[in-house]
């Protein structure tokens, strides 16, 4: 029941320093979180006025009763029935006991009967039926009306609270090796028994993270409101394959399959950039009329390996991977490798942003690193009007024939689809 | 996601005009240099942006140079398209640096807009003053070509003259030093080619007319001379009669090897019906054969009796019945004439390839460079 009487409030707000009376006590880790139940049961002739004064003198009485009990307000507008219903309102209030005050009668004679339900324990705290009178004011209700109420209830709950401190056990049930950390404790590792278990703290709310190589990671928060309690996990393995499709330099069509070994951590890749035709927005090259499409008859083949940063529930993962390039020449009386600079090493620096599970979009810096035997035949291969910009080692053409071309501005940005 | 879209089109925009570090025709080539020897590099040759767009180019090396000079070589730039060639003659400076120079550039109308019809065929000429630099200063680089006119819609041959630039002296233009007909009359010359003589002074060139009167043909021969005159024609066979060949000859791709023990004549023409070319050969005895086996346009006679042809990027090699011997990836690769060195035949390609360069306020220059390759030519048919 909530003070809705306009008159009632204002009294209350009056009486609220001669009363003593308390915020509804704070609540710290050692506080009793107390639901109560306020009804007037039918029949009853008490008027609505009457009925609030009652009800907001009980909150700021419990309130002020010992500093281990929140009082917490029931706002719905019917009183569940049983205690089970009971129990349930309050969990959902992360209340962990409640006070259940039915009234009836005349202001000559209110009966009240209390009960009190210690649900930690599951235990009826007190139960006790009054008969008083209310005619006696306001003055009254602040000295002595609810005494018997929150005498027994600071009684119970300052002497239930110490005996229910001493903790409970925690068991989580999953696969060998999941880490499981938390608030509450350091860091636990299911072993082969396929359970780990730890003393926690009574009642706490306790958030938790389950991680295991090649498994989405679990978060959650449990609510330990029992001396034990066992949380099996529902340890999804994370994907073991996964498609890129790809522009190279915002050009050129790749594809690439991915294969973890640890399923969304350590993965092969193997795939194709093909300049058979191509994107380009820029003027018409020198040499063929202007156009939109271009065709190179070369493909690269990419071999490479590499891992994830971070955890597969990250929206942004960067990766690391290294591999080697294979050009491949498909031209009208040859298929083969490219002879000038056939390989190359490439190192992939990059990032896939996703908030699902199965489609990502990704951004690598890719560059080449070509192996020129010849170093003179590479730079004679260059593009025309197009200024790529290479670095070579060694810095100086006149040392050896062969060098190492670095092509500097290589990207590829796509969507990678996990299996 | 809005600032996604626009970034990514940024990126678009930015990073898209990427060309990858390839050039095919390069590609192709070196894929068969690479079993090649290689003889030289010719350049840096610097000349201007798009200077021979939409021309053809070949280097023609020095027949005297390759056979004596060291790593540095001489010779012809031939940039041709459909109606005319441009003629540079690029050469070495021993004297002041290490520059490849263009001293002179000329251009001659030919006709060349028919792949399928016989237009023009061009050497380098030997003189026999091979010699270790610096040369002397009258000494001449020589080019000939037999080329139909299409302005005169005359058939003849014109040699030009190229002086190194004497001592102190200024660089003097390619002269005109021959240009004359074949010597044979009223007939109509149908087709020429040059054919590699074992000498350091001249090679041979081959002529095929027919005689519109009586519809016979001639075959002749030529020792290409840095004299002022082509040698009077040496007749091969004349008022010949070969049924078989098509009736409307007008041009034909033409070659003859005088190599015994069997000397040998082939003609290439285009059947527009087919599609292809048909070759012929005939002996001494006129027996005329058609080498069914062969339809690629013959495009030069090996001193051996092979034959090579050239389609798209592929060459190939055929015995001298047309039958299939071999075939090998050219790309940008070209062969351009086969010469004897120390007794043996060997056959020379060259590879054009062109190098950005730029000259400041983001301007750029073509760098031209020829690679230049030999290998026997007996071991075409193991590329």
């Amino acid at each position: 029941m909530n003070a809705r009487h306009p008159f009632v409030l204002l009294n209350v707000l009056l009486l609220a320093p001669l009363l003593g009376a308390q915020e509804t006590g704070g609540e710290g880790e050692e506080t009793r979180r107390l639901l109560v139940y306020f009804e007037m049961l039918p029949g009853g002739q008490l008027s609505e006025r009457e009925q609030d004064l009652l009800y907001e003198t009980l909150l700021i009485k419990l309130s002020d009763a010992t500093p281990r009990i929140a009082v917490k307000e029931y706002g719905g507008s019917s009183v569940p029935p049983t205690d089970t219903e009971k129990n349930d309102a309050a969990e959902k209030l992360e209340a962990d006991s409640w006070l259940h005050v039915t009234v009836s009668g005349t202001s000559e004679a209110v009966v009240l009967e209390v009960r009190s339900l210690d649900m930690l324990s599951g235990q009826i705290a007190y139960a006790v039926t009054l008969e008083k009178e209310l005619r006696r004011g306001i003055r009254d209700l602040e000295r002595q009306f609810w005494d018997e109420v929150t005498i027994a209830t600071a009684e119970y709950y300052e002497t239930a609270f110490s005996k229910d401190t001493t903790g409970g056990t925690l068991v989580f049930e999953g696969l060998p090796g999941t880490r499981i950390r938390g608030s509450a404790w350091k860091s636990l590792k299911i072993d082969t028994s396929g359970q780990v278990s730890t003393g926690v703290p009574l009642p706490a709310t306790l958030p938790f993270r389950a991680t295991k190589p090649g498994y989405l990671p679990i978060e959650g928060q449990i609510y330990m409101d029992q001396t034990s309690k066992i949380v099996p996990l529902e340890q999804v393995p994370g994907a073991r394959l996964a498609l890129d499709f790809f522009l190279g330099n915002m050009s050129y069509p790749g594809i690439q399959l991915n294969y973890f070994f640890v399923p969304d951590a350590v993965f092969a890749r193997i795939g194709i950039l093909s300049y058979l035709i191509g994107f380009v927005l820029d003027d018409a090259d020198r040499f063929d009329d202007s156009g939109m499409f271009v065709s190179h008859t070369l493909n690269n083949f990419n071999l490479s390996l590499g891992f994830y940063f971070n955890a597969p529930d990250r929206y942004f993962r960067p990766y690391f991977a290294l591999g080697a390039v294979w050009r491949f020449i498909t031209a009208s009386g040859y298929w083969g490798l490219e002879p000038i600079a056939p390989f190359a090493l490439q190192p992939v620096m990059g990032c896939e942003y996703g908030r699902g599970r199965k489609l990502k979009v990704f951004a690598e810096y890719s560059p080449y690193f070509y192996w020129a035997p010849e170093r003179y035949l590479f730079e004679l291969s260059l593009p025309e009007d197009r200024n790529p910009s290479f670095l070579y080692f060694p810095f100086r053409d006149d040392l050896v024939d062969w060098a190492v071309a670095w092509e500097i501005f290589v990207f590829q940005v796509g969507v990678r689809w996990r299996l | 996601m809005k600032r996604l879209l626009l970034l990514s089109c940024a990126a678009l925009v930015f990073l898209s005009c990427y060309f990858p570090p390839y050039k095919e025709d390069l590609s192709l080539a070196i894929r068969t240099a690479n079993k090649l020897e290689r003889r030289a590099l010719v350049g840096p040759i610097d000349r201007g942006p798009w200077e021979f767009r939409n021309r053809e180019i070949w280097f023609y090396p020095s027949k005297d140079g390759i056979v004596s000079d060291s790593d540095y070589l001489r010779g012809f730039i031939v940039a041709v398209d459909d109606r005319s060639a441009r003629l540079l003659y690029v050469g070495h400076s021993f004297i002041s640096n290490d520059d490849y120079n263009v001293n002179s550039d000329n251009t001659v109308p030919l006709e060349n807009s028919n792949e399928t019809q016989f237009g023009y065929t061009i050497a380098t000429i030997k003189d026999g003053s091979s010699g270790v630099p610096p040369l002397p200063a009258d000494m001449q680089e020589l080019l000939g070509i037999a080329l139909f006119d299409p302005e005169s819609n005359r058939r003849e041959y014109i040699m030009l003259a190229e002086n190194y630039t004497p001592t102190g002296g200024s660089p003097l233009d390619m002269k005109l030093k021959i240009e004359t007909d074949f010597g044979l009359g009223d007939a109509l010359v149908l087709g020429t080619s040059f054919f590699p003589w074992d000498t350091t002074t001249n090679d041979r060139l081959h002529v095929f007319a027919l005689d519109r009167m009586t519809g016979l043909f001639t075959e002749a021969a030529y020792d290409t001379n840095v004299g002022s005159t082509l040698t009077t024609p040496m007749v091969i066979r004349t008022n010949v009669d070969l049924p078989g060949l098509p009736d409307d000859l007008s041009t034909c791709f033409f070659y003859h090897s005088p190599l015994t023990p069997s000397p040998r004549s082939y003609l290439s023409v285009y059947d527009p019906v087919r599609r292809g070319y048909r070759n012929f050969s005939w002996d001494g005895a006129l027996q005329l054969q058609i080498l069914t086996d062969m339809d690629r346009r013959i495009d030069l006679l090996l001193s051996n009796g092979w034959l090579f042809s050239r389609d798209g990027n592929t060459g190939y090699i055929y015995d001298s019945e047309g039958q299939y011997l071999n075939s090998f990836v050219m790309g940008g690769m070209q062969l351009v004439y086969e010469i004897f060195y120390g007794g043996e035949a060997r056959v020379v390609f060259t590879v054009p390839a062109f190098a950005p360069v730029e000259f400041g306020g983001g301007d750029w220059n073509d760098r031209l460079f020829f690679l230049v390759y030999w290998t026997p030519t007996d071991q075409l048919a193991d590329l």
